[in-house]
């Protein structure tokens, strides 16, 4: 890692002169930038000690706060629900759903796209912003990443499920079969399972790794044999020594490096099971980037909604600070207006380009049926973010918490908005239809938040929320050693 | 741990060969003195020196001598065997093992295989990078000597660990414990000798594995058994809806009816919308049959009306014909002889284009009876094929449009009837269209408008 030590030693050297290197840092508001003070990652008293006890006393309590029951109960209840229904629509047949001639894309599809955009900030944070030594990013990327391969398992359900047999479900993939025929690979379909398998394998093993350490130290803490057995065998031995620190380093660094092309891939894919079709509003080749920001968009606000009760439950404000939430927001704004700019630059296009079918989608899209969907996702993510602009909004927390809910809305909106309107009106007014969901269709998709919730509160339970080992690296006495007396 | 490969230990006379330690473990508060450890440890020669710490520390790789890095090189060669698997997955099986053809597209061409191949690259090379710090790194490990000792714990925690392994030539216990103090060591303890029933697996663990591994096989092996080979059973369909769906498909029973028929007939006294027809002049090209003369006609011309009108074979030209000799019903039919429609330029010009998809094949575009068909087909010299009549004989020049229409819908000679698959209105306008070729070869300047005929010239 010598490139990181040269950009750490430039860290370490502008922070020794500041307050940085003295430990003692209390209740500094570190949102204020001021260019000659590199902000600290942490608020607080904070030493190796009382970073590993804060972190881990939250996954070794012998009972489960009230509030987690609660909160667990319920989801588990959507969980079940989600499976219930799954169950049903197997045995009955995708029938059950509101799909139907001409929109055969309903909500299953809507649900895939806005699960799998969610998951997107997670390995976004990880890995780009690791890439680009965003030392901030370390007292959130577990959290986020977690939540990416949550929202990935919600994701990869509906699909599965969409394709009505699902005992057939290994025709989607490469493998010898009794018709003696293999996928079609010019198919965006095939693309697209083959993005969303390597991005859920490759952000659970980013995770994974990532977690080894940490899993090491809970094992170590270990009080009762239970505990000990299975961090140990989760932690798969690790021991922190100089060699495998080192094999880590690199192999994460190197994992950020792939993830980094991966994440931009992966909802590049996703657009193209619309973008490389003929129907009117999805042939368009601003597509790919147009979901990736869509999707990097959905995935902070889904982080921030979640980070914000978390962080207050479990007394995490030293380690999450105002300033991570407020760098989130910022993201959260230039995302959306890339949003806010594609809606426009769709329009313009129809106009431009003369086809009188796309001019007829995007005059549909605004003034039609689906309307009031329109108008809900423009509102929704280009004008609500806007209230980030004034910085008193981007340092109060609940404040931010409406704005992404508001955010989360908006990007399923748009997906329902790119789905049904385009299917529901194509080339042939004959076979216009409005598109209707029925109780099934709600229902999966609540009990797919379910499902969500279930993964993400065991993770608080029993995983460490923080990246320790990360957060002290990062921290000061982590870095006296880079300058060598 | 070091790069160096340690020789087997030797007994030395000054090492101290202490049969229930297998090194030294001390414990420092801080990255700065146990860098220095590392240094002084390693001044003496001890090369098996490791230093476990709960975040990475940097210079320690150079302190400890740790050199180059496999993952790299792992990650190129799982992203090169990715995307050339990506690459010739997509190759081999939609072009060569079971070829995919799509709208006449290539069946194999780089840029729609490069999604699935990026993406294998990416999973390939993260495979790669995952396994090598598994390898390289040891694990899994799940008992390690060193976990024994009671500071350890603290390694992942807030302490940095400095371990000297005893197998190293140069350990000495008696040297080596000062010299860790001197550097600020706040513990220094023996690692224990590992009992090897404790670092071993349970035999519980292991047998309840073999177990289960062994009753994992039994669905597959007993699904590989079932697609091998036969039974007078019938296949368990799991949900039966789907494999047998409530329909009827045609020419089926159904105990739903009281004749048993899936497929339901027409409700006597009713005509399907689009299927009266009445017209005959427009539908059959012929004048109205009253219906004394269909009384009169043989009992199987009345079964089937068509049979009144089809394979009118050779009425024509006279030709030798395999088929059966005209009946007289046939001969003697009342063909119209003018068109039961408007013809316009309009029709014609319909007319010419359907003529050029459904005629021109076997009778060539001038009517010669030259079409490409017919030329490969003489040029094969088949015997059954029968040349098409030129649309220039006298004969068919003299037929009634009733009857060139006639010949389009129910065929003549070895010629198939046309009827499904061209239109009615379609088949009057090829006939429009027939009878204007015909007028270009029997026609005099005379008959070209004046305005057009300085246009005209001569061709051979």
């Amino acid at each position: 890692m010598l490139l990181t030590r040269t950009v750490l030693q430039d860290t370490l050297n502008t922070r020794e002169h500041t307050d940085m290197a003295t430990v003692s840092l209390g209740d500094i508001d570190n949102t204020i930038i001021d260019p000659a003070v590199r902000p600290g990652v942490m608020t607080g008293d904070n030493s190796l000690a009382s970073i590993t006890e804060q972190v881990s006393s939250l996954a070794e309590q012998p009972t489960a706060p009230r509030a987690w029951k609660i909160a667990f109960g319920i989801s588990v209840g959507g969980t079940l629900m989600l499976f219930a229904l799954i169950g049903y629509l197997i045995a009955t047949g995708v029938g059950v759903w509101g799909n139907n001639a001409p929109v055969f894309w309903g909500w299953p599809i809507v649900n895939f796209v806005f699960w799998v955009g969610i998951g997107h900030a997670g390995t976004l944070i990880s890995a780009i912003l690791f890439l680009f030594r965003q030392n901030w990013r370390t007292s959130i990327n577990r959290f986020a990443e977690a939540m990416t391969i949550f929202a990935v398992t919600c994701a990869g359900i509906f699909p599965a499920i969409h394709i009505g047999r699902v005992w057939f479900v290994y025709w989607l993939a490469p493998v010898p079969n009794s018709l003696a025929m293999w996928p079609n690979f010019r198919s965006p379909l095939l693309w697209d399972v083959f993005a969303v398998t390597a991005y859920a394998t490759v952000s659970a093993m980013f995770w994974y790794l990532g977690m080894l350490p940490d899993l090491a130290t809970l094992r170590d803490r270990a009080t009762t044999k239970v505990r000990r057995i299975a961090y140990g065998i989760a932690a798969l031995g690790w021991s922190g020594s100089g060699r495998q620190w080192r094999l880590f380093e690199k192999a994460y660094l190197l994992l950020a490096a792939l993830a980094t092309p991966l994440v931009l891939s992966v909802h590049t894919i996703v657009s193209f099971d619309f973008a490389t079709s003929q129907i009117p509003g999805w042939h368009t080749t601003i597509f790919p980037p147009y979901f990736v920001a869509g999707a990097v968009f959905s995935g902070f606000a889904m982080v921030i909604t979640l980070m914000v009760p978390a962080r207050q439950f479990f007394g995490l404000k030293n380690l999450v600070t105002l300033r991570h939430l407020e760098n989130m927001c910022k993201v959260v704004l230039a995302t959306g207006m890339m949003v806010g700019y594609a809606y426009g630059i769709e329009f313009f296009i129809a106009w431009y380009g003369g086809n009188q079918y796309e001019q007829f989608a995007f005059i549909n899209r605004a003034l039609g049926p689906y309307a009031w969907a329109y108008w809900t996702m423009v509102s929704c993510n280009v004008l609500a973010p806007q209230l980030f602009w004034f910085k008193k909004v981007r340092t109060s927390p609940w404040a931010m918490v409406a704005i992404c809910v508001f955010v989360n809305i908006g990007m399923w909106f748009e997906r329902f908005v790119i789905t049904v309107t385009s299917l529901s009106r194509d080339f042939l007014p004959s076979s216009w239809g409005y598109f209707v969901p029925t109780p099934v269709d709600i229902l999966m998709f609540l009990g797919s938040f379910g499902l969500f919730f279930t993964l993400f509160l065991l993770f608080c339970r029993y995983l460490p929320m923080v990246a320790m080992a990360e957060v002290k690296s990062v921290m000061p006495h982590g870095k006296d050693h880079s300058c060598p007396a | 741990m070091s790069s160096v490969t340690a020789p087997p230990p030797s007994p030395a006379p000054t090492a101290q060969a202490d049969p229930t330690s297998r090194g030294l473990v001390a414990s420092f508060s801080s990255v700065d003195a146990v860098l220095k450890a590392v240094r002084l440890v390693r001044e003496l020669g001890i090369r098996r020196v490791d230093v476990h710490s709960p975040h990475p520390i940097h210079g320690l790789d150079d302190a400890l001598g740790l050199k180059g890095s496999p993952l790299p090189w792992g990650a190129i060669a799982g992203a090169s065997l990715g995307f050339g698997g990506g690459v010739w997955m997509a190759w081999w099986m939609n072009a060569i093992d079971y070829p995919f053809l799509i709208s006449g597209k290539p069946l194999f061409s780089i840029i729609p295989s490069l999604p699935v191949a990026f993406e294998l690259a990416i999973l390939l090379a993260a495979f790669a990078v995952v396994g090598g710090t598994l390898l390289f790194g040891g694990l899994p490990r799940l008992s390690n000597p060193r976990f024994r000792v009671p500071a350890f714990s603290r390694a992942t925690n807030d302490r940095y660990l400095l371990a000297v392994d005893a197998d190293d030539e140069q350990f000495q216990t008696g040297r080596l414990q000062p010299l860790l103090r001197q550097a600020g060591a706040e513990s220094v303890d023996h690692i224990p000798v590992e009992n090897p029933t404790e670092a071993r697996v349970p035999r519980a663990i292991w047998m309840a594995t073999a177990i289960l591994l062994v009753l994992a096989l039994i669905p597959p092996v007993l699904i590989a058994k079932a697609r091998s080979s036969t039974s007078t059973r019938p296949r368990l369909s799991f949900v039966s809806d789907m494999d047998h769906q409530p329909k009827f498909k045609a020419q089926s029973t159904s105990r739903l009816f009281a004749d048993g028929r899936s497929m339901r007939p027409q409700v006597s006294g009713t005509v399907a919308r689009g299927d009266l027809r009445a017209d005959d002049r427009y539908y059959l090209g012929r004048e109205p049959v009253s219906s004394d003369a269909l009384a009169k006609a043989p009992s199987a011309a009345r079964l089937q009306p068509s049979a009144l009108l089809t394979r009118v074979s050779d009425v024509d030209s006279g030709s030798p014909s395999d088929q059966a000799p005209p009946s007289q019903a046939a001969a003697n039919i009342d063909w119209v002889t003018e068109f039961p429609l408007a013809v316009d330029e309009s029709l014609i010009r319909r007319g010419q284009q359907r003529y050029g998809i459904f005629c021109a094949t076997c009778h060539g575009q001038g009517g010669e009876g030259d079409g490409l068909v017919t030329l490969r087909a003489l040029e094969l010299e088949q015997g059954t094929w029968v040349r098409p009549t030129s649309l220039h004989a006298e004969p068919i020049r003299n037929q009634p449009v009733g009857q060139l229409f006639n010949s389009i819908s129910n065929g003549v000679r070895r010629m198939p009837g046309y009827a499904s698959q061209i239109p009615v209105r379609d088949r009057w306008a090829i006939v429009a269209y027939v009878r204007a070729l015909q007028r270009t070869r029997i026609a005099s300047s005379s008959d070209v408008p004046e305005d057009i005929l300085p246009n005209l010239r001569e061709i051979n």
